[in-house]
């Protein structure tokens, strides 16, 4: 079983990430384009949890709020910029 | 809109809605506030056993395997008249798989189920869901189930909570956490108070063609959430026996799936008594089936010791024929009961030519319960003998399987395994037919959508499994140790969530309610299509939607399969059933005739205004009536009256073998037929009888209802009126007509025994001042 676990501690998947999000109270259809947006940029890795808390932290507001302005399309350059990303 | 606002607009008083056993349950009110309903607990609710020897008053019998019965239900056909009305209810949880694609409809169906003893309803997905990469929302229409969503889960817990608080005991609700959206399922059920799912990493591989990775890594997440919630979880083994040609062969493999997810989910911390193997006995007759099942059902159960035991009934082998599949099941269920299960699961008796249908659900979980209470600790009279064939065959299976894992970690692990078609081959372990389902590593739904953890992956959220680190800078020790190794550790629960200000699990007021996203496919619409099909609500037939009309006519015609299948829908047709289809045949003789059934829709209504309904008899029980007349012996009169040479009815209303009058311990003197009114009365006189009983039969010129005033008037005339209580009997008889007539009672067509006795008992009584009362304290 050791080798599964492993596997298991070190990955994520986009719907591991959607639970988390969902855990977050942020609804699936927000979590849905949030997620999706995380794949495309190559974020999903540092968990999409926690690209919500710097786009929340960034705009001064609630994870919630932030997933949806995230799902709007806002905020993407504030998180770009919080994991180390120039533009 | 409040609370307040909306239930003082409510048809329901306080705006507090309970189910009324004498109504059917109102969606609406269901559907009301929705979005305001929490469920009232989380978690498994397992049944709890009696003590060994436990009755169920007022029956003699000890119970050795029940549990307690609940506060209402429907108890099997024959508890009523013979056996005091009790319902005992076997000790294992009992399970009802529920699937009309309408969830609305389900949980008319629950209800049913519920009152006959399942506690533990199975909500069936629609086709697809498994690869629908997220969650569905809404209440959308289904095919073969329901689109699990979050408004369906919640309006069906209500109900069920409605449901429980109606039978007196907990209900468990359960769905599957599989497919592309595992781990957000598992959140979604322990949000809303769903109790039990199928999870097994191995299902998505095998038969849903998801991604290997994918799947084990969505598993972890997902069984640690559930585990949070204290859900239970059945693996997918069972699946092997139900697509496997000759499902006997799979046995080896079956053990090595159930390891394979027990061991995986132990060591995610999972309990084990709340992972359950899903385990069907293979094969059915004509196989010798108890002999091939029951080695496998020993093995399974030796070597899974503290695990749950779901034991689920035979699809593989089922074809139309109900009472096949019934007898198949029974077999089943003696094989639980000479092991052991938690969880019974059942097969409905027409899964095996329709989706099953309401009054299906409701006989096979009629079929559980009355076969393990009729074979309530059969352990303590019968065991099994290891030392012959059984114990050999049951170590022969254990040995293929911990060969079969062997060979897996000599391939290289599960993966490579899964990837050399090593599962659901149909040989023999170690015999191989080549014919198993093969999976590529980078294939399948959900491929390449594996990421790794960034050093500073972190989840801000409860039952998360796996590596995360709080960064330094939202409060988390620098360096990111954070959670580096399984689960979070018990103390966490409820401040991993902290810097996100909390989460759905730790503050259920944080979960976002989402209703219908399509204006048209939705329950309200569905409901309205449904009302329109009884207008004014007229009753139709139904067998799985409100209104749907689809009725079976079940039909012998002398005649082979096929012509006897073409006369059969041409019947169907000329009785203006539409769309008639051949559901079963069944062949008696080649050339002398074949059993026939169809179904059809009925296109048309009854107004239940325009019936009239027999006033309801509430009998007194025969224990009370046979208790009575012990303690005051009753003798009546009988005879046939006038020109009239019939004596069958009343015969049948007097003699023993029938259930009549004699077996309650009433003395009948039967003075035969033609006898006139005035001899009757004289002999009741001089036996000194309680009651005279006449009978009259069709009669020209109502010669019947002239018998039975003459009755009365000799009686009045000759002083004894108030001695004797006259009754009438006959045909055309009716309780209204013999009053009229001046006597006490009237019985038509079709009286039996009982009725003519509870009415003397309770009528003598009456004269006497007295109420006669059933052993509940009331008249039933």
């Amino acid at each position: 079983m050791e080798p599964l676990l492993e596997l298991a501690k070190t990955h994520t998947t986009p719907s591991i990430e959607r639970s988390v999000l969902a855990r977050m109270g942020v609804p699936s259809y927000h979590a849905a384009t949030v997620v999706r947006e995380c794949v495309g940029r190559g974020l999903l890795g540092h968990g999409a949890g926690h690209v919500v808390m710097r786009a929340a932290r960034a705009a001064g507001c609630s994870a919630r709020d932030a997933a949806s302005m995230l799902a709007s399309g806002h905020l993407w350059d504030e998180v770009e910029r919080a994991f180390g990303r120039e533009h | 809109m409040s609370t307040e606002d909306r239930s003082a607009k409510g048809p329901h008083p306080g705006g507090v809605y309970r189910l009324d056993p004498g109504r059917p349950i109102d969606i609406g009110a269901v559907l009301e506030g929705l979005e305001d309903y929490r469920p009232r607990r989380r978690g498994w609710a397992w049944r709890g056993p009696l003590p060994a020897g436990s009755r169920v008053p007022p029956a003699p019998f000890g119970y050795h395997q029940i549990s307690g019965s609940p506060d209402r239900s429907v108890p099997l056909p024959a508890a009523s008249r013979y056996f005091w009305s009790i319902d005992p209810q076997p000790e294992v949880t009992i399970t009802s798989e529920i699937a009309s694609g309408h969830f609305e409809d389900d949980i008319r169906r629950m209800r049913m189920v519920a009152w006959h003893g399942a506690d533990h309803v199975m909500v069936i997905r629609t086709a697809g869901q498994s690869h629908f990469d997220g969650l569905i929302e809404g209440t959308p229409e289904g095919v073969g189930g329901v689109p699990i969503t979050r408004k369906q889960l919640r309006a069906t817990r209500r109900a069920l909570d409605l449901i429980e608080d109606e039978v007196g005991r907990p209900l468990n609700l359960h769905s599957y956490v599989s497919g592309l959206a595992g781990p957000e399922m598992a959140v979604l059920f322990v949000e809303e108070g769903v109790n039990g799912a199928h999870q097994d990493p191995q299902y998505n591989v095998l038969y849903r063609n998801v991604n290997m990775v994918r799947s084990f890594v969505d598993s972890a997440e997902a069984k640690t959430v559930m585990n949070s919630g204290s859900l239970v979880q059945i693996d997918g083994a069972h699946n092997a026996g139900a697509t496997a040609r000759e499902a006997w062969k799979v046995t080896p493999e079956l053990l090595v799936q159930h390891a394979v997810n027990c061991a995986f989910s132990e060591a995610l911390g999972y309990p084990r008594d709340l992972v359950c193997l899903s385990t069907v006995p293979p094969t059915a007759p004509p196989a010798p089936n108890v002999r091939l099942d029951l080695p496998y059902a020993v093995a399974l159960r030796d070597l899974f010791v503290g695990f749950g035991v779901r034991a689920q009934m035979n699809t593989r082998y089922i074809e139309s024929d109900a009472r096949e599949a019934t007898v198949t099941h029974v077999l089943n269920l003696l094989v639980t009961r000479l092991t052991s299960a938690d969880i019974q699961s059942t097969i409905t008796p027409d899964e095996g030519r329709n989706v099953p249908w309401h009054y299906n659900n409701v006989a096979a979980v009629e079929t559980a319960k009355q076969a393990l209470v009729g074979m309530d600790g059969l352990g303590d009279i019968v065991s099994l003998r290891r030392d012959g064939p059984l114990g050999r065959a049951a170590r022969e299976i254990k040995e293929r399987a911990v060969l079969f894992l062997e060979e897996i970690l000599a391939m290289g692990g599960y993966f490579a395994a899964a990837e050399a078609g090593m599962f659901v081959d149909s040989g023999y372990y170690p015999e191989r037919a080549g014919d198993g389902i093969a999976r590529r590593l980078g294939g399948g739904v959900g491929a390449g959508t594996v990421v790794p953890r960034e050093d500073d992956y972190w989840a801000p959220v409860c039952a998360h499994f796996g590596r995360s680190s709080r960064p330094a800078d939202f409060g988390g020790r620098s360096g990111g140790s954070g959670s580096r190794t399984g689960a979070q550790p018990e103390s966490d629960v409820g401040s991993a969530c902290r810097p996100a200000g909390g989460c759905t699990l730790c503050r259920p007021d944080l979960i976002p309610y989402v209703d219908e996203l399509d204006p048209e496919d939705n329950v309200h619409r569905r409901l309205e299509a449904a009302a329109a099909r009884r207008p004014g609500g007229l009753l139709r037939p139904e067998v799985e939607w409100s209104g749907d009309g689809v009725m079976t006519l079940t039909l012998f015609l002398p005649a082979g399969r096929d012509l006897a299948a073409a006369a059969a829908l041409e019947i169907a047709g000329r009785l203006g059933l539409e769309k008639p289809e051949v559901i079963h045949t069944h062949v008696m003789h080649p050339a002398e005739g074949t059993l026939v059934e169809v179904k059809g829709i009925l296109p048309f209504g009854v107004d239940p205004a325009s019936l009239s309904v027999p006033e309801a008899k509430n009998l007194l029980d025969e224990d009370t009536i046979r208790k009575d007349v012990a303690a005051r012996p009753m003798t009546i009169v009988a005879a046939t009256v006038g020109q009239d040479e019939h004596s069958v009815g009343m015969r049948e209303i007097l003699d023993m073998k029938h259930g009549g009058l004699e077996k309650f311990g009433i003395k009948g003197h039967y003075l035969g037929t033609s006898v006139p009114v005035e001899k009757v009365l004289d002999a009741a006189v001089e036996s000194d009888a309680d009651a005279v009983l006449i009978s009259t039969i069709i009669t020209h010129g109502d010669v019947h209802r002239k018998e039975m005033r003459k009755l009365h008037d000799l009686a009045v005339e000759k002083g004894v009126r108030d001695r004797f209580i006259l009754v009438a009997g006959g045909t055309t008889v009716t309780s209204e007509m013999a009053r009229e007539a001046g006597l006490d009672a009237g019985f038509g067509r079709g009286t039996k025994g009982i009725e003519v006795a509870d009415f003397l008992v309770r009528a003598r009584a009456a004269r006497e001042g007295r109420e006669v009362k059933g052993p509940d304290g009331d008249a039933r």
